[in-house]
């Protein structure tokens, strides 16, 4: 069922492109209530993944621009050790670049998501975001040039 | 070396600064091997430059939970809606939109069918909004008919009788009634 099968990826992008599981959360129940309804206009020119992508990223990007660029946003990071000083690191280590993907512009911050996070190849990312190869390549290396002008700051 | 004042398009030894940060984030061959491999401003920006991606790569791998109840969320989200909208013929008019089910109309083309003599039993198998314009509806219905008319004479009276009662009692334009005629009585 195309729930079931997709919502960890399109959860997944939400939350890292937002930052928030309560956003995320909205973006991903909007984002499949539009792919329902405009199902007809799924003509499978793509795959039902990508289609999932593209929904789910326009939806983002529509949270971002409304929201208040001082937002407080909640990191969760799931708890993989059972010693609490290495969840700590853990969670500071994550927190620092999240942060720093944060302030991304938002068309940045979904590329390099769906690059990073996803492992999306540049011709997939061409295909959600409608873009030709050179446009994503572009807004992709622009991306990682922004986040690690920040790196100095992670440790 | 700062990677975060970083101008120069190109490092010391005349490297684009450009094309090791690619290298480094998509773990690629070095244009120029061999010159890197001996090149110490090359080496220096590659370790502050693989340090740094560590980071991001640390943070894009970390696991994400889905939360509980997000699947039943979302189907009860759609599920409203399909009530809502999945099978009903829609009429909009100035003072509002009136929202006809298909079953509603599969029972008015039942009945007007009954009207028609020669007609002993109907039944609506089916009535099929179409999607495209959900003022336009399409009929399928079972009949058994009486012994004596012709069958093709009956099926146009019926198809006439249906079309005359749906757009009077519900405003619906009928694109078409598929018939069949799946039994002959000689007495009801």
């Amino acid at each position: 069922m195309l729930v079931r099968r997709h919502q960890a990826a399109v959860y997944r992008v939400a939350l890292r492109v937002l930052g928030s599981e309560a956003d995320a959360e909205d973006a991903v129940q909007d984002a499949f209530v539009q792919a329902w309804r405009g199902l007809a206009r799924f003509r499978g020119d793509s795959s039902v993944s990508t289609w999932l992508y593209r929904i789910v990223t326009n939806r983002c990007l529509n949270v971002l621009a409304a929201r208040r660029p001082t937002q407080v946003l909640d990191w969760d990071v799931p708890a993989m050790d059972s010693d609490p000083a290495r969840v700590a690191e853990h969670r500071e280590r994550f927190a620092a670049v999240a942060r720093t993907v944060a302030g991304l512009p938002g068309e940045q911050r979904v590329a390099l998501v769906l690059r990073e996070v996803e492992g999306l190849s540049y011709e997939q990312i061409g295909r959600v975001l409608d873009l030709s190869l050179p446009a994503v390549k572009g807004r992709i290396h622009r991306a990682r040039l922004n986040v690690l002008k920040e790196a100095a700051s992670w440790r | 070396m700062a990677l975060e004042d970083r101008n120069d398009p190109v490092l010391a030894c005349g490297a684009p600064f450009d094309a090791l940060v690619d290298q480094v984030a998509e773990h690629a061959a070095p244009v120029d091997a061999e010159h890197q491999a001996g090149c110490e401003h090359c080496q220096a920006a590659l370790q502050a430059l693989s340090r740094a991606w560590g980071e991001v790569e640390f943070f894009a791998r970390q696991p994400v939970r889905v939360p509980a109840g997000l699947t039943v969320r979302i189907m009860t989200e759609i599920r409203a809606l399909v009530a809502r909208w999945g099978t009903a013929a829609v009429l909009i008019g100035a003072r509002g939109e009136t929202r006809i089910s298909e079953s509603v109309l599969a029972q008015v083309a039942r009945r007007a069918a009954l009207l028609v003599p020669g007609v002993a039993l109907a039944s609506a198998l089916g009535a099929s909004v179409d999607p495209a314009d959900r003022s336009r509806v399409r009929f399928t219905l079972r009949l058994a008919i009486m012994f004596g008319p012709a069958v093709d004479t009956l099926a146009d009276a019926v198809r006439a009788e249906i079309s005359r009662h749906v757009s009077a009692h519900t405003g619906m334009r009928v694109s078409a009634i598929d018939i069949a005629v799946e039994d002959i009585l000689a007495d009801v």
